[in-house]
Formats: C-alpha cells, sequence, structure tokens
C-alpha cells in the first residue's frame, strides 16, 4: 500500500518548499492589513520549518527524520536557503534547525486549557526574509523542482514520498503551470508519488480555507489553478485531516488558501503522538 | 483470554493456599538504527539480583513518547519512583498528585539541559509516557497493575492467555495512546487498575506496545506466542530481528518483562 513507509534515518522523507519572490509579492495581504504578502510567506515557510525542527527534537538532539530543500523564484529561479545553508540542495532537518539567521520572541495566543486565550511569548527561528522583486517564473520553478526530487527519490527509493510545497499568490509570468506540475506529480518513490501542495497568499481577506474538495467557492481563478495544481490526498492523510478536525473528503486536495498548512506535517507518522502537537 | 475490565473473578481476589515466590526475567532492544542512549522504554524492578525467589516484588515499565522531549528522562524517573522509591497510590487523586511532584522533579532535572531554541521552545509542553506498574503478592497470591496507556500486562495460565490488561485486542493500538503528562492536564487520562489471583505456574509478560501488539495479533490468529517469545539475551536479538524484517513487529523500542509464580519449592 501506498504511502505507509516508515519515516526513520535510514529512510527519511524530504519537504521541498518553492517561494514566490516576485514583485507583486509586495502587495497588501488580504488578511492583515498592516502585512505584505511577502511578509505573508515568510511567516509561513519559517513557521513550516519550525514546525518541522520540533516535530524531530527530542531535546538537544533532533534527529534527521526530514531533508529539507529550498528554491526562490522572483526574477530567476535560485537556491533558497542563505547563511550557512546557502547552495544546499537537501538540507538535513538538524543543520535546518542549528542554522536560522536569527530566533526572535514573537507572542502567540493559546488555549489556556480552561476555555480562555492567553498571549505567551514563542521562540521565532527566521531563516528567510521578506523579499519582492521581479516577475514570477513559477513553471520553471516547478521544472526545477521536479529535476531535484527526481534525484532525491533515485537517492532514496524506499522512502516515503517527498512533499512539495509551493507558497505564491498564483499568478505566473512564464506561461501556464499546469503541465509542469502534472509532469513533477509523475515523479515518486516505491512508497507513491510526491505530493504537491499549494499555498495560495491572497489579498482577498476571505477566511483561510483548507484542504478543499472542489474549486467552488474559491475566490478567483488564481486560487482555482492553485486548487487544480495540487495532489488530491491519499486515504491515509485524508483519515489524518479527519482526526485532526479538518472536513476532508476522499476527493481533497493539498491546497490551502490563507492558511499555512502547518497540519500536514502532524500527518506524518514519526512515532507516538502526544496531545500537544496534535 | 478475557479483559481485565470484565472478568468478575479478576476483581474478586481470593488468597491461594501456598505463598508463592515470584522469579523475573526481561529483554529489551532500542528501536533498529537507534542506540541504546536513545531507547526511550524504561523498566525497574524492586527486588535486588538475582531476581529469583522474591514473595513480593513491584515491576514498573514506562514507554516514553516519541514526539516529546526528554522522553527517555520521564520514563526512566517513573519506573524508578514507583518500582522502588514509592508504592503506586491507591486512588487516582494520590497518584496525579504524585505524577504532578515527578513532573517538578524532571523539570528541574532537564531544563539546564535545554539550550537550543527548539529545545526550549518544546520544554512548556513537558514530556509524556504510558505506564504500566504491577505489585506482586506472594502471601495473598495476586497481581494488582495500574496502567496508563498501551503498555500491557498479559496472564498466562496453563498454557492459556487468560488476561490482557488494559488492552485486549492488537487493533486497539495506535500512534495518540492515553499518556502520562509531566504538566498537570483537566482532561487526563483514566488510570485503569486490574487485580486477580495467581496460582504456582502462571507467567505474567509485561509488555511495551509493539511487542504487545505483535502478541495479540499472534494470539487472534490463533497461535501461542508465549511459546516461541525468547527471553534470553541471546536468542532475543534475531528473533526480533526476523519479526521486525518481516513486518510482524513494528520498529520500534521493544521492552519485554516475564514474572513467572512458583511455589516455594521451586516448581
Amino acid at each position: 500500500m501506498a504511502y505507509t513507509a516508515e519515516i526513520n534515518r535510514a529512510k527519511p522523507t524530504a519537504f521541498f518548499f518553492l517561494i514566490d519572490q516576485s514583485g507583486s509579492m509586495d502587495d497588501p495581504y488580504g488578511l492583515e492589513s498592516n502585512k505584505r504578502k511577502c511578509d505573508a510567506v515568510a511567516d509561513v515557510i519559517n513557521r513550516l520549518l519550525s514546525t518541522l525542527v520540533l516535530r524531530c527534537a527530542k531535546g538537544e538532539d533532533v534527529r534527521d527524520y526530514f531533508q529539507v530543500g529550498v528554491v526562490g523564484y522572483g526574477g530567476a529561479v535560485r537556491q533558497g536557503f542563505s547563511g550557512p545553508l546557502a547552495n544546499r540542495q537537501f538540507v538535513p532537518i538538524s543543520e535546518v534547525a542549528d542554522n536560522p539567521l536569527r530566533v526572535e520572541q514573537r507572542m502567540r495566543k493559546e488555549d489556556d486549557g480552561a476555555g480562555s486565550l492567553v498571549e505567551r511569548p514563542v521562540r521565532f527561528p527566521v531563516w528567510f526574509e521578506p523579499y519582492a522583486n521581479g516577475n514570477t517564473p513559477m513553471t520553471a520553478a516547478i521544472e526545477e523542482t521536479r529535476r531535484a526530487v527526481q534525484a532525491w527519490c533515485e537517492l532514496y527509493p524506499l522512502s516515503y514520498p517527498p512533499s512539495v510545497i509551493n507558497i505564491s499568490d498564483g499568478e505566473p509570468t512564464d506561461g501556464n503551470p499546469l503541465p509542469a506540475a502534472e509532469a513533477l506529480k509523475q515523479v515518486g518513490t516505491n512508497d507513491g508519488k510526491i505530493l504537491f501542495y499549494n499555498i495560495h497568499i491572497s489579498g482577498s481577506a476571505k477566511r483561510p480555507i483548507e484542504f478543499p474538495d472542489s474549486e467552488i467557492g474559491l475566490p478567483d481563478e488564481f486560487a482555482q489553478r492553485l486548487f487544480e495544481m495540487s495532489s488530491v490526498l491519499p486515504p491515509r492523510l485524508v483519515e489524518e485531516a479527519r482526526r485532526e478536525g479538518f472536513g476532508a473528503t476522499e476527493r481533497s486536495r493539498g491546497f490551502a488558501f490563507n492558511a499555512d498548512l502547518r497540519s500536514l506535517i502532524q500527518f506524518l507518522d514519526i512515532g507516538t503522538r502526544t496531545a500537544e502537537l496534535r | 483470554m478475557t479483559g481485565a475490565t470484565d472478568a468478575e473473578s479478576a476483581t474478586t481476589p481470593s488468597p491461594t493456599p501456598a505463598p508463592l515466590r515470584f522469579r523475573v526475567r526481561a529483554a529489551h532492544a532500542p528501536k533498529e538504527g537507534n542506540s541504546e542512549e536513545e531507547y526511550e522504554d524504561a523498566f525497574a524492578c524492586s527486588a535486588a539480583e538475582p531476581l529469583e525467589g522474591a514473595d513480593r516484588l513491584t515491576v514498573a515499565l514506562a514507554d516514553g513518547a516519541s514526539s516529546a522531549v526528554f522522553a527517555r528522562q520521564w520514563a526512566q524517573l517513573l519506573v524508578t519512583t514507583f518500582a522502588a522509591d514509592i508504592p503506586f497510590p491507591p486512588d487516582d487523586a494520590g497518584a496525579r498528585e504524585a505524577v504532578a511532584r515527578l513532573g517538578g522533579v524532571w523539570r528541574e532535572a532537564v531544563t539546564g539541559r535545554a539550550r537550543s531554541w527548539y529545545a526550549q521552545e518544546k520544554l512548556p509542553a513537558g514530556s509524556s509516557a504510558a505506564l504500566l506498574v504491577a505489585d506482586w503478592d506472594g502471601e495473598r497470591g495476586t497481581v494488582c497493575a495500574r496502567a496508563v496507556g498501551d503498555v500491557c500486562l498479559f496472564l498466562v495460565r496453563q498454557d492459556r492467555l487468560r488476561f490482557g490488561f488494559p488492552l485486549t485486542k492488537s487493533g486497539q493500538f495506535g500512534d495518540r495512546p492515553a499518556l502520562l503528562s509531566t504538566e498537570p492536564r483537566a482532561d487526563a487520562p483514566p488510570i485503569l487498575r486490574f487485580e486477580t489471583p495467581l496460582e504456582a505456574g502462571d507467567r505474567c509478560l509485561l509488555m511495551t506496545d509493539a511487542l504487545a501488539a505483535y502478541f495479540l495479533a499472534e494470539f487472534e490468529a490463533r497461535r501461542k506466542p508465549w511459546d516461541t517469545l525468547p527471553l534470553d539475551g541471546e536468542a532475543f536479538a534475531p528473533w526480533l530481528k526476523r519479526q521486525r524484517d518481516s513486518g510482524a513487529i513494528k520498529n520500534d523500542d521493544v521492552t519485554v518483562v516475564e514474572v513467572a509464580a512458583i511455589s516455594p519449592s521451586g516448581s
């Protein structure tokens, strides 16, 4: 059965991020008026990386269950990490953990266990700064990703297949990205095809949507195209999504509108889960 | 086999005529690919070596949650405390109070070790472990167990599996078991209890989840896993590797403790 490979250090899985850094990302973000789309993108990628690290942290030890690759596209396609991780295509999660550009302190609202929300300071590591410049070569970025992920799958044929996450406002300038997305979704390991997720960062202030099963109700053609590009969730992930309270169906896709998809990291089975990590 | 919760005879122990003695054997292995230092199960026994002929005995077995921070330290603290230092409190309120105190001990022990942003960020959520603590009383001829989570006790008598506690079916295992947390929680899971009389020749097998799930699946397939489970160190490792390679046992930390009831004459 597909998507059942155990994830361990000998057989890690991979996360590959595509970050839209084009000029249009300088536009206002719909959900928060004081933010630009590129600020929202930076928050999403930094939060996803932080969640990946925390999932593997046992204390001072971070176990390399995951490898991470990033490309940015804005003007051109380029390797995404900077600082000590610059020019690395796939980086073990322990090295990602130990090499943020800086660690900020932010406030986060949390349930206090008695039905109220309290603000708690959290450490917020930053690997990516907001950046917006040039046109949007999304198709070229997907093609570059296919080559990188194909090479990874050849190295780890028995692993759980990579998750590819594209974070964008969905306005490519180098043609229709659908054929490139379809080609990317044909790449895989013995355990299944890669899973292609799309996170739409929009100027629209409409409420977040995660794992929809239809394009009906999505706010615009850009969201609809990103939905169409996204993988249909395999049954096991649909089951996990339902357990986490999402109204997922067997037609649900790996798509989010103005949301960060952090939940999908919790769907991966790397051992006993605690209530805090749900 | 009967589940402890629906076994009427299990809750009304009657003393056996002759006092019993107990013999303990144990085997364990970390998850394949991990080192002994990364093993996050923990077990402890109240009796001193050579673990043969004790007339009273407590064994505690815990399984640290793999997603939690400093889980090995929490599992070890739970078992050493309840096997050797203090008896497991008879009532739920006392037990929760004791666990909360231990949570404070754990926090004090690990806080100075959390230097990175990720360890410091995970520390407020605390740690978690499944736990089973069992007392054997040779005079009364009983075993009394309490459990939170999926660490199991199986009682084999006259070549038959008589009781499973707290789980009785292989399908009951999952990746979200009930856990004892270092942090007091309003939605803390119940502490389950089980007591039953013993007879000379009885074997109690305590196991963490991967082995317990295998044990019950074998039983459901009308086999006798208690006959084929090797408990000496040399045979256990290759046997476990075969079972893992075949997919019969999930790759996880594995621990089994056998407590056999023997008559004073040694039979």
